[in-house]
């Protein structure tokens, strides 16, 4: 057994894989990888946490694991997420439930729970994710580590296997803001396999990390301070404006009234697109299929989805079926385009007028193991994250804080937002945060 | 109720696989051009034909082009923004589970051509032309034959990219409809966007279909539109509506049902016993969720863009039917035998300019070179004989240097020989002998063979001269001129 | 807006999903959509009149391609990850006509 395999005491890997690095000298080289579950590798197999795909093995890299193994990294294996990337706890994954390094009762948050788990228990350098709704940084947040999520379009999402494909967008976790930059610099820039993917070379998100600022403008929303905020949370995230200003920030009052309808906007979008991405499950050309008897085609197709997915999966789908269903396209559908037109628009605005927007990048920290039974409170969690992803603009999660009310000190995460394909100054905001905490370079107990 | 009278009213969906090198949306192999016309099955699939996990759809710039040849030939309007849209639904030879399509906004819209049906011209306008995917292929037949029950999946055919021709219901007859169906596949050929192979499925054909009935009290009744799927002949597409146009009619005496939403059904044909049979009732109750494709981003077309694809296009069957009748004084038979094949045309016009001779030219490429191809098994333009030859040929007749058999002899000579004409007849002995002595000495050689022909002819005869000129012929071995030996016979006769 | 659903509209959709349930899937599934969609339903308090649906986070355009082949999947390939084939092809049990 291997130091991972011995390690990952949280379910965090399905698959450990031991392989010579390929390129040497490359910038990454001697850096440790996991791969979460729903990107495609020519390695081991590629099941995104479901049934559906238990065994498949893809004839293809993804661009981003290319890219990477270009570079010299060392990939370690795929971690366990929520079943095709939809949940926010890892608790949807056919392989068993993700525990969080920082209290095994809890969990790491999701859809990217097993990437986040894994670095958070410095069982490998990095670890790569998908952010459809938060997917990166809820986790990154809820297992004290960094996460980002870049601007939609910056890394190509050919070989992810997609979820909502104008939302989903690859990322990295790392403990430190300088790796997930260094990283992300690799992995980004133009793929002739992916129309939406910008047609630019990859930004230069190393150099200037440490460089500082003449001004910073630092936006905080009235929308994301109280409420249903833990008191924890709220003042891990009032310590964290009075860093900034102590660090020369200047901290504006912006309005982002949109950010609660997010939600209502991000779960007629992304499961629209989910019933259609998922179509392709039916069991001919790869995937499950049922061993009943089926009089038909139809019968070999619903017996073979029922069996195959599970119940989060499923109702998305029907979620999805349903709004993009005649009837209901215009009041669902088309009204969620429209408003995530207004919320594009709403972070233009604030975006005059600030630089970064801070605020938390969950509501509370990590919550117990099947404690949100109904899906709605499941879904609410993405409440700050969302809007991100709908307006396609990027976000980071750095820890910031720590609750001590609840036994295990839980991680707390701050939510740093910044304009479209301004990543490189994303970054450098983060990072001197970092350069001046200690949050990240804390460790969970339960490591061994 | 009396019916007074019926009117047939037909709409037709085309779809055309453009013969692209690589898929609509992938770089795998297409093949709807010729070297993959055999292709193994399953051996033109790559990650996004199967619809892997993972793989991501990127528009083929030259379906897009060649769209817009064919929108701008149908003298439609290319839109300057366009995007795709996906099509929900099920079956074992959509891969993906939704077919890429354009939904609203489609790249060509609103044109129209002319047809012609008994000396008639017609227009019929076209609704719009939008670019999609081929879906696969289900059989039934094993490799080296034998039957499967169940079906098998080959996905050759999926991801090529497929235009749909979207007509008004404009068409009242069977005839017209193939007359429409034939003329768009002309243009097509012509734009070389397709080989235009029905048989391999390179052109289907969907008529929507129904009648307007007129009762004694003046009412009229619209039959429910019947769309009939996929047919691949002329012969399939015109058996589909005439059955139609008498079906629909019994069919509305006993039911009464009229068109309306939720009417609309799909028949498939029957080519054994040349009758429609029902697919699907309720077409509209099929709810195919169209929406943006989230994979693919629009495409907006600039008008140099549209400048650049419309220089391209070539000279079209209607405007060379115009011409070889007018210009060329070439009957409608042999204008549409010409325009047949785009590569017979263009040849024949270049046999037409080294030659000047129009009429001629269409004889020669449509009796000679038409009987030649079919015995050597390839295109008139490729039996290798080339315009200047063929015009070379045309001069020597018309200098009565050659004979007609003797140039019949030359033209399939010529096909394997880079001489000219005349060098080459001469050398083959086949020009004409018409100097008076070399005649002289060979019919009094005839005359002397064939005593009593020769009698017969002195006492008046006149059929008896074949005879003799036979043995002129022979002894010339074929390169006596006719008329001139007819006229020494005679006149050596009938002194 | 009535946002709660109807049994029937549940089984029309898990249809079109092809998704097979039972009778207490379909009743559950109804309870969990018709409370999210009453919290989805709150869209409609959004003014969006006027306003052009956004397709594209970043409305990028004219990405394509040059029409060139690349290297296909061998057969072998093709059909590795399918669960019954039959020769060279994917098999599908017996389709009885019309669409699935």
């Amino acid at each position: 057994m291997n130091t991972i395999q011995k390690g990952d005491t949280y379910n965090a890997f399905r698959e450990v894989w031991e392989q010579p690095n390929t390129a040497q000298n490359g910038v990454l080289d001697g850096l440790t990888v996991a791969v979460k579950d729903n990107i495609v590798t020519t390695t081991g197999t590629t099941t995104c946490g479901s049934k559906m795909l238990d065994g498949y093995e893809s004839p293809f890299n993804a661009t981003v694991i290319d890219r990477l193994l270009c570079a010299g990294a060392t990939l370690v294996g795929k971690t366990n997420c929520d079943e095709f990337a939809m949940g926010s706890s890892t608790e949807h994954c056919a392989w068993g439930p993700v525990l969080n390094p920082w209290d095994t009762t809890r969990v790491p948050g999701g859809s990217s729970g097993g990437s986040a788990a894994a670095v958070a228990a410095r069982l490998c350098d990095v670890a790569l994710g998908s952010d459809t709704g938060g997917s990166i940084r809820q986790p990154a947040a809820l297992c004290g580590i960094v996460g980002y999520k870049p601007t939609y379009g910056l890394v190509s999402r050919y070989g992810l296997v997609a979820f909502a494909s104008s939302l989903d967008q690859i990322g990295a976790f790392a403990t430190t803001v300088e790796d997930v930059a260094k990283v992300t610099e690799v992995m980004a820039g133009f793929d002739e396999f992916d129309s939406t993917c910008r047609n630019e070379p990859s930004p230069d998100l190393t150099t200037n990390l440490d460089s500082p600022f003449d001004t910073l403008r630092i936006g905080v929303a009235a929308q994301y301070i109280g409420g249903q905020n833990s008191p924890d949370v709220d003042s891990a995230i009032s310590a964290a404006i009075e860093t900034y200003r102590e660090l020369g920030a200047t901290i504006v009052d912006i309005d982002l009234p949109l950010t609660e309808v997010g939600i209502s906007t991000y779960y007629v979008l992304a499961p629209a697109e989910c019933s259609s991405n998922l179509a392709r499950y039916d069991g001919i050309r790869y995937g499950h299929r049922t061993a009943k008897p089926c009089k038909d085609l139809f019968e070999l197709y619903s017996e073979s989805r029922a069996e195959g997915f599970g119940d989060e999966v499923k109702r998305r789908i029907m979620l999805g079926t349903y709004v993009l269903s005649s009837g209901y396209y215009d009041a669902y559908y088309n009204n969620a385009l429209k408003t995530r037109r207004l919320i594009s628009e709403e972070y233009k605005r604030a975006f005059e007028v600030c630089d970064v927007i801070l605020g938390p990048t969950t509501p509370t920290t990590a919550f117990k193991i099947g404690e949100k039974a109904d899906p709605l409170a499941m879904y609410l969690c993405d409440v700050y994250t969302a809007n991100t992803n709908i307006a396609g603009i990027c976000g980071i999660s750095i820890p910031c804080g720590f609750s001590e009310t609840t036994g295990n000190p839980l991680p707390i995460g701050l939510h740093l937002q910044a304009a479209w394909y301004d990543d490189a100054n994303l970054l450098r905001v983060a990072q001197l945060f970092q350069k001046n905490t200690t949050f990240h370079t804390k460790t969970p107990e339960s490591i061994t | 109720m009396k019916i007074v009278s019926t009117q047939l009213l037909i709409g037709m969906e085309i779809h055309v696989e453009l013969a692209t090198n690589s898929k609509m949306f992938t770089s795998a192999p297409n093949g709807a051009i010729p070297e993959r016309y055999d292709a193994e099955p399953n051996t033109l699939v790559n990650p996004l034909v199967m619809a892997l996990p993972g793989s991501l759809p990127v528009i083929n710039k030259s379906a897009v082009a060649m769209s817009m040849r064919v929108g701008l030939a149908l003298n439609c309007t290319i839109s300057s923004f366009t995007k795709w849209d996906r099509k929900n639904y099920y079956y074992p030879d959509l891969p993906k589970g939704y077919q890429i399509s354009q939904f609203d906004k489609p790249l060509c819209l609103e044109g129209a051509i002319e047809i012609e049906v008994d000396g008639e011209i017609k227009p019929v306008r076209i609704t719009r032309a939008h670019l999609e995917e081929d879906t696969g292929k289900l059989g039934h037949e094993l490799p080296g034959g034998g039957h499967y029950d169940g079906s098998l999946v080959d996905l050759n055919r999926a991801g090529t990219p497929l235009l749909e021709i979207v007509s008004e219901p404009d068409m009242t007859t069977a005839d017209e409809a193939v007359a429409y169906g034939k003329e768009i596949r002309a243009i097509c050929r012509f734009l070389g966007v397709t080989e235009g192979i029905l048989q391999r499925g390179h052109m289907r054909f969907e008529p929507n279909i129904n009648v307007v009935i007129t009762t004694e009290d003046g009412v009229e009744h619209p039959t429910p539109i019947v769309e009939v799927k996929n047919l691949n002949s002329f012969k399939a597409l015109h058996g589909a509506i005439e059955h139609e146009a008498v079906r629909q009619i019994e069919a509305w005496k006993e039911d009464g049902l009229e068109m309306g939403p939720n009417a609309k059904s799909t028949r498939g044909w029957d080519d054994q016993n040349l009758v429609t049979v029902m697919q699907r009732e309720k077409e509209d109750a099929h709810d195919y969720r169209f929406f943006p494709d989230p994979d693919l981003v629009p495409l907006t077309i600039s008008q140099d863009w549209i400048d650049e694809v419309n220089e391209s296009i070539p000279e079209l069957p209607a405007s060379k039917r115009a011409r070889y009748k007018n210009e060329y004084s070439i009957s409608t038979k042999d204008t549409e035998a010409l325009i047949a094949e785009p590569t017979l045309s263009r040849f024949f016009e270049t046999c037409v300019e080294a030659s000047n001779d129009p009429s001629e030219c269409a004889k020669w490429l449509l009796n000679a070179g038409a009987k030649e191809a079919n015995e050597q098994g390839c295109r008139v333009d490729a039996l290798g004989i080339t315009p200047e030859q063929i015009a070379g040929i045309i001069s020597l007749r018309g200098e009565n240097k050659i004979g007609s058999s003797a140039a019949g002899t030359l033209f399939v000579k010529l096909c394997s020989s880079d001489q000219t004409a005349e060098s080459l007849a001469e050398s083959e002995g086949l020009l004409q002998v018409n100097d008076e002595n070399t005649l002289a000495t060979w019919v009094q050689e005839a005359i002397d063979a064939q005593p009593q022909a020769a009698d017969d002819v002195r006492q008046g005869k006149d059929a008896a001269i074949g005879r003799l000129m036979g043995e002129v012929m022979k002894r010339s071995g074929g390169s006596a001129d006719a008329g001139a030996v007819r006229k020494q016979l005679l006149a050596t006769l009938r002194q | 807006m009535n946002t709660s659903l109807t049994t029937d509209e549940v089984r029309h959709v898990a249809t079109l999903a092809r998704l097979a349930l039972s009778d207490m899937e379909i009743e559950k599934a109804k309870e969990d959509l018709s409370t999210i969609f009453e919290h989805i339903s709150r869209l409609n308090e959004i003014d969006t009149t006027g306003v052009d649906p956004l397709d594209h986070p970043t409305e990028l355009q004219n990405a394509s391609r040059d029409d060139t082949t690349t290297s296909t999947l061998t057969q072998e390939q093709v059909l590795a990850n399918a669960p019954a084939v039959k020769d060279v092809f994917f098999d599908v049990p017996k389709v009885l006509g019309g669409e699935a």
